[in-house]
């Protein structure tokens, strides 16, 4: 019974900002029938006190999202922690009785923590600006508050981050765990003369660092290394503009992201593992799920790009579960009136295609299909086929991810249809989903012979790393899981997954948005820095982009920049390089800004996971890296961000219902007063009309003026 | 078709034989070119409606549960194969009923029923059965090019096979339909302009007149950006002039039939991506009778009328509530797709309507036939038969719309409604579609939501 490894699981677990003390209960996502909204069913919590001990709660009623003062309650997961045994192939939970057969005990465990907020350091580069919070090991079954440090920060000022504790093994809760609580959703800024009275408290000292002041153009950033290593998009921090810049106020949020490390060590046993944690905004539509998730990029990361090519039953379920995930994200969008054309802010990708290409003014669809409820009736139409063994012509208009450049009616046309990209453009599912969804509909037109029987429940065994990154630990409420966090990030909500890839190649730093190298590590590669990237093992980083030009002619399109490529995002175009050539060296091909220079260099593919894990290896992302490109705060792109891809936690058109002319009608999630007794009547965002909230609104008291939205309706004001 | 236009027309030319000779349908009474292009229309819209139901039946009735490997995939290939040319029948009927409304025509969405009234007008009887080689053989030749193209491909003496082996087995002679489009194709063909007395005293073809031909219809027609849903094989074309009609008339004909003339540019891809090479490639590969039987035993012409005694077309027990939904969702579809001609799409405005659900809900419908035909063809046709049903595709007493808006809308409440209380009946405890049915019956509430609005109730 020796152990001989050790994990925390799950690998990677969301936390979700709140102030209340109460941490969320835990519930289940019920699927009803096929084309209903999941319903949110009372699953058995655990209960975590002051010191440490574990009791386990079953709610009876409604799910409470918030406690009785209206504060939202903090999505706070646990992570258990797994051994192997020499004896055993299989992970077991790890208890004290395991402990004491090996020789150890509780005190063998010591945990740590070290997360971060990068989201300075990625604007200002100052190394000073780096917020990292460091638990030193420990075993026993206080709170530890977690305390962001920053060299910039004013003299023994710190950025609460929330804390993490040991929960005490016992008779009825035998495996040992720790849990994470998030920050309460505060925002900080930078002392200041007069005082903000839009921010909690100053911490940040603007004598030693220049983030309060920082600026970065209003116009399209300059063709240089400067212009190029901003964010993408860029001007995404609370701030003002002049006529030139748009120039920071100086504040921080508490979101953070990190490793948790779980140490074993005593005679002849000293072992460690790790998970990850990102602490993010709460679901807001907590029955529904994104259509591409971080779930889908691990996938993706562990099994590769493709999936067999006849699928099973289980498969078909999961296609299923696409689909539902793509009728939750359009049920909360005005798509009529984010299928428009023209540059009028609150319309969605055609104005994008306009500004950042000059494509022809266009809606995207047909104005009468693009309506909300036809939408959604044909998502739900699909769905209802997917229950009955259909899904040919849904397999065939998939966008591929090499083909979003494509800008045409067509292009554009295909699904997933007027949402935003990774790289900016039409959103294209991963590999692997487009994979699965032609494999399950090659199944269901020549294979099934009959309906699909019930699944079967799924098992609480971690038997390999598939489901070792699909483990739900007890008590842990859906929306921990990576399931619900957004992965076609632009910049993203939860966490910003392009970052992950950053690192993917040794000795050098890449930009999470673009084909560009940010920095370097190694002397001999110095030269790289500054150059864009345009191969790796043969696979070219960039597509054509295509379209109709302001005068209706099909041809290439340009950027602000005069290009007519545009850098495909990280996750699906290194698909099969990270799959392939993990450990290897590849063959990569990088060019100068200006295309005059050319230098080929072997560059080695670092491993996705921990070795033998289903962690994202701490090589590729240090704490603090997966947030770091996020709006700062995270408010500003709930003002900014008019929904193009994360509707289902961020929703935009709520209330819905039909009109008497055959449209629908509905609030805009962000309008302030809505009341049973307020016209249901869309207010177009164009960010100036003040019965939406405003940024001031969001940094001041987000957790009183954002509603959940449960089967698409509001629920009750928060008085 | 109604009995009083069958009963003007005629088919001119010899009847068809194994020498190929010219196929005329026209008019015993002289009518005026726009009206003849409407009828020819209406007739072309029975036809592409009849084959699509046809076809449809044939690939379900493919049964992929086959002892070997090498069968096993010949029947999914062949199965994917006729599905695709079915759902492109789809678009050759709406493309037919754009033209119609282009020029003032009535819609139609009706088609013959069986028994067949006048074989002479169709390619071949209606007839809903499994795949055979006979059954290929009619939909071979209906989608057959011309003579003069079959030579130049070097088809003539395969074709004539194919013609001989139909005449013995079954005794049937079949109408190729490219004959029709070409008729209507000639409709829509401008001559030249008259200058005094024609040489001969010749008449000019008559055509279609130009004032007839309406481009203020678009916004009615349905387009290839709402119904094809950026599958560009599915050919939605809309027409706005007399160019774009003949466009319109002149793809769908190649999508078909392949080359309209020996002098298309484009011949050898026309015939590569015809639905007359694609049932030739599959006609070859398919086996005789009594090598092995590629489809399950379901039956023909199933019926759930009260008046048909027939035990091997007589729905009866357990399938008869499926059959009744399958007939009942077929109304359904071709409401749904009539309606949607009704109203103005807004044609790149941002005028709001109902129309974009409609889209949505017949498709929603053409899902649920295929579910229902997958259903009803695992059943016995009627307790103890040997057959399996299959989907009856029956045509309701009428498909015409009311006339006020708002009842239009009272008739597709009326019908999900009826549908379900068939869906209640059909969710016995035990049933194993019942997951289908619940799904089914919350699509249509919320469809029945949006209806009751758009009543007014």
């Amino acid at each position: 019974m020796a152990i001989t490894e050790i994990r925390l699981l799950p690998p990677l677990a969301l936390a979700r900002l709140g102030s209340s003390p109460e941490p969320l209960d835990n519930y289940d996502l019920a699927v009803p029938d096929a084309v209903a909204p999941r319903a949110i069913v009372p699953a058995p919590s655990l209960r975590l006190d002051t010191d440490g001990h574990l009791t386990v709660t079953q709610g009876e009623g409604p799910v409470e999202f918030r406690d009785h003062e209206g504060r939202i309650k903090p999505v706070a997961p646990f992570f258990e922690l797994w051994a192997k045994v020499d004896a055993a192939g299989e992970w077991v939970p790890v208890t004290e009785a395991l402990l004491s057969a090996n020789g150890l005990s509780v005190a063998s465990v010591k945990w740590s923590a070290h997360l971060g907020n990068h989201k300075l350091h990625r604007r200002t580069n100052d190394p000073n600006d780096c917020i990292e919070a460091v638990v030193a090991p420990f075993s026993d079954h206080a709170a530890h508050a977690v305390e962001g440090a920053c060299g910039n920060f004013l003299d023994g000022a710190t950025l609460p981050l929330g804390q993490v504790q040991f929960a005490r093994p016992s008779p009825d809760h035998p495996g040992l765990r720790l849990r994470f609580t998030p920050a309460h959703g505060k925002v900080y800024g930078a002392h200041s003369a007069v005082p903000d009275p839009d921010i909690v408290k100053a911490i940040y000292d603007s004598a030693k660092g220049g983030w309060r002041g920082y600026r970065e153009t209003n116009d399209t950033p300059p063709n240089n290394y400067a212009g190029r290593r901003l964010t993408n998009p860029a001007d995404i921090f609370a701030g003002y503009d002049d006529d030139v810049d748009h120039i920071s106020y100086g504040y921080v949020d508490d979101e953070c992201d990190g490793i948790i490390t779980a140490s074993l060590e005593g005679p002849g046993v000293n072992l460690q593992c790790f998970a990850r944690v990102a602490a993010g905004p709460p679901a807001f539509a907590p029955d529904s799920k994104p259509v591409r998730t971080v779930a889908d990029e691990l996938e993706q990361a562990l099994l590769g790009p493709q999936a067999d090519t006849v699928a099973s039953e289980e498969e078909v379920a999961a296609v299923s579960d696409i689909v539902r995930r793509a009728l939750e994200t359009v049920r909360l969008m005005n798509t009529g009136q984010l299928n428009q054309g023209g540059t009028t802010r609150g319309v969605g990708m055609a104005r994008m295609d306009i500004l950042d290409v000059n494509r022809k003014s266009d809606p995207i669809f047909e104005p009468m299909v693009a309506e909300a409820l036809a939408i959604r009736a044909r998502h739900e139409r699909v769905l209802l086929a997917l229950e009955s063994g259909s899904l040919t012509w849904f397999a065939r208009i998939l966008r591929e991810y090499d083909q979003v450049g494509d800008l045409t009616d067509e292009g554009r046309r295909r699904m997933p249809g007027m949402m935003r990209n990774a790289d900016g453009r039409h959103l294209a599912l991963t590999r692997r989903q487009v994979s699965k969804i032609r494999a399950a509909a090659n199944y269901l037109v020549t294979g099934r012979t009959g309906p699909a029987a019930d699944a079967a429940p799924g098992g609480v065994r971690p038997l390999n790393l598939s489901a070792q990154l699909d483990y739900r630990a007890q008590g842990n409420p859906p929306n921990s899981r990576p399931d619900t966090a957004i992965s076609n990030a632009f910049p993203g909500l939860e966490m910003d997954f392009r970052n992950v890839w950053k690192r993917l190649l040794a000795g050098v730093v890449l930009h999470e948005s673009l084909n560009f190298v940010l920095e370097t590590e190694m002397d001999e590669l110095a030269p790289l820095k500054g150059m864009f990237i345009m191969q790796i093992a043969g696979v070219e980083l960039t597509a054509p982009v295509t379209g109709p030009d302001a005068n209706g002619v099909v041809g290439p399109l340009k950027d602000a920049y005069g290009n007519d490529h545009m850098a495909l995002e990280w996750s699906n175009v290194l698909a099969d390089i990270v799959h392939q050539h993990a450990g290897q060296p590849v063959h990569c091909v990088f060019q100068s800004m200006d295309g005059a220079q050319r230098i080929e260099r072997d560059l080695t593919v670092r491993p996705f996971f921990e070795k033998d894990s289903a962690v994202i290896a701490r090589a590729l992302v240090e704490p603090g890296a997966l947030t770091q490109s996020l709006c700062a705060p995270w408010q500003n792109d709930y003002r900014e961000c008019s929904c193009f891809y994360w509707a289902a936690n961020r929703p935009d058109y709520v209330n819905v219902e039909p009109r008497a002319d055959g449209a629908s009608s509905g609030n805009n999630w962000m309008q302030k007063d809505r009341t049973s007794s307020t016209p249901a009547v869309y207010i177009n965002d164009d960010w100036q009309d003040d019965r939406l909230l405003s940024h001031t609104d969001l940094v001041r008291d987000w957790e009183k003026a954002l509603r959940f939205i449960i089967a698409n309706k509001d629920e009750p004001p928060v008085v | 078709m109604s009995a009083r236009l069958r009963a003007q027309l005629i088919w001119r030319g010899a009847a068809p034989t194994l020498v190929p000779t010219p196929e005329e349908p026209d008019f015993a009474d002289a009518v005026a070119p726009r009206e003849r292009a409407i009828a020819f229309l209406t007739i072309g819209s029975e036809i592409e409606h009849a084959l699509m139901v046809q076809y449809l039946y044939a690939a379900y009735s493919l049964n992929d549960d086959q002892e070997t490997d090498t069968r096993r995939a010949l029947v999914k290939k062949w199965k994917a194969a006729i599905l695709e040319v079915a759902r492109e029948e789809m678009g050759h009927l709406a493309t037919v009923q754009n033209l119609l409304t282009l020029i003032g025509g009535p819609l139609c969405f009706e088609r013959e029923d069986y028994p067949i009234v006048d074989p002479g007008l169709w390619p071949f009887p209606f007839q809903l059965e499994a795949l055979t080689k006979d059954s290929l053989a009619k939909y071979v030749l209906a989608e057959m090019p011309s003579s003069e193209v079959l030579a130049k491909l070097k088809l003539t003496d395969e074709t004539n096979a194919i013609k001989q082996r139909l005449q013995v087995n079954d005794g049937l002679s079949v109408h190729r339909v490219g004959a029709l489009y070409q008729q209507i194709l000639n409709l829509f063909t401008a001559g030249p302009m008259i200058q005094g007395p024609q040489p001969g005293g010749a008449t000019p073809a008559p055509f279609v007149a130009t004032v007839d031909i309406q481009a203020d219809s678009l916004p009615y027609q349905a387009s290839a950006g709402a119904w094809a849903l950026g599958y560009q094989d599915i050919l939605v074309e809309t027409a706005s002039d007399r160019t774009s009609a003949l466009a319109a008339l002149q793809k769908i004909s190649a999508q078909g039939e392949g080359p309209i003339s020996t002098t298309d540019a484009n011949a050898k891809q026309e015939y590569e991506g015809s639905h007359f090479r694609r049932f030739l490639d599959i006609y070859r590969e398919f086996p005789e009778p009594a090598d092995w039987t590629p489809a399950r035993p379901v039956a023909t012409n199933p019926s759930t009328r009260p008046g048909v005694v027939d035990p091997a077309r007589c729905i009866d027990g357990i399938a008869s509530p499926w059959a009744a939904l399958a007939n009942l969702r077929y109304r359904m579809l071709l409401l749904y797709l009539e309606h949607s001609f009704c109203i103005d799409s807004g044609h790149g405005s941002q005028t709001r309507s109902p129309r974009g659900a409609l889209v949505s809900w017949a498709f929603g419908e053409m899902y649920n036939l295929r579910s229902l035909s997958e259903i009803l063809m695992r059943l016995p046709l009627a307790p103890g038969s040997a057959l399996m049903a299959g989907p009856p595709f029956e045509m309701p007493y009428t498909l015409s719309l009311p006339t006020r808006a708002v009842n239009r809308w009272r008739a597709h409440r009326d019908l999900v409604m009826a549908a379900g209380a068939l869906i209640d009946q059909l969710l016995v405890p035990g049933q194993p579609q019942a997951a289908y049915l619940r799904a089914l019956r919350a699509a249509d509430q919320t469809a029945l939501d949006q209806i009751n609005v758009l009543i007014g109730a």
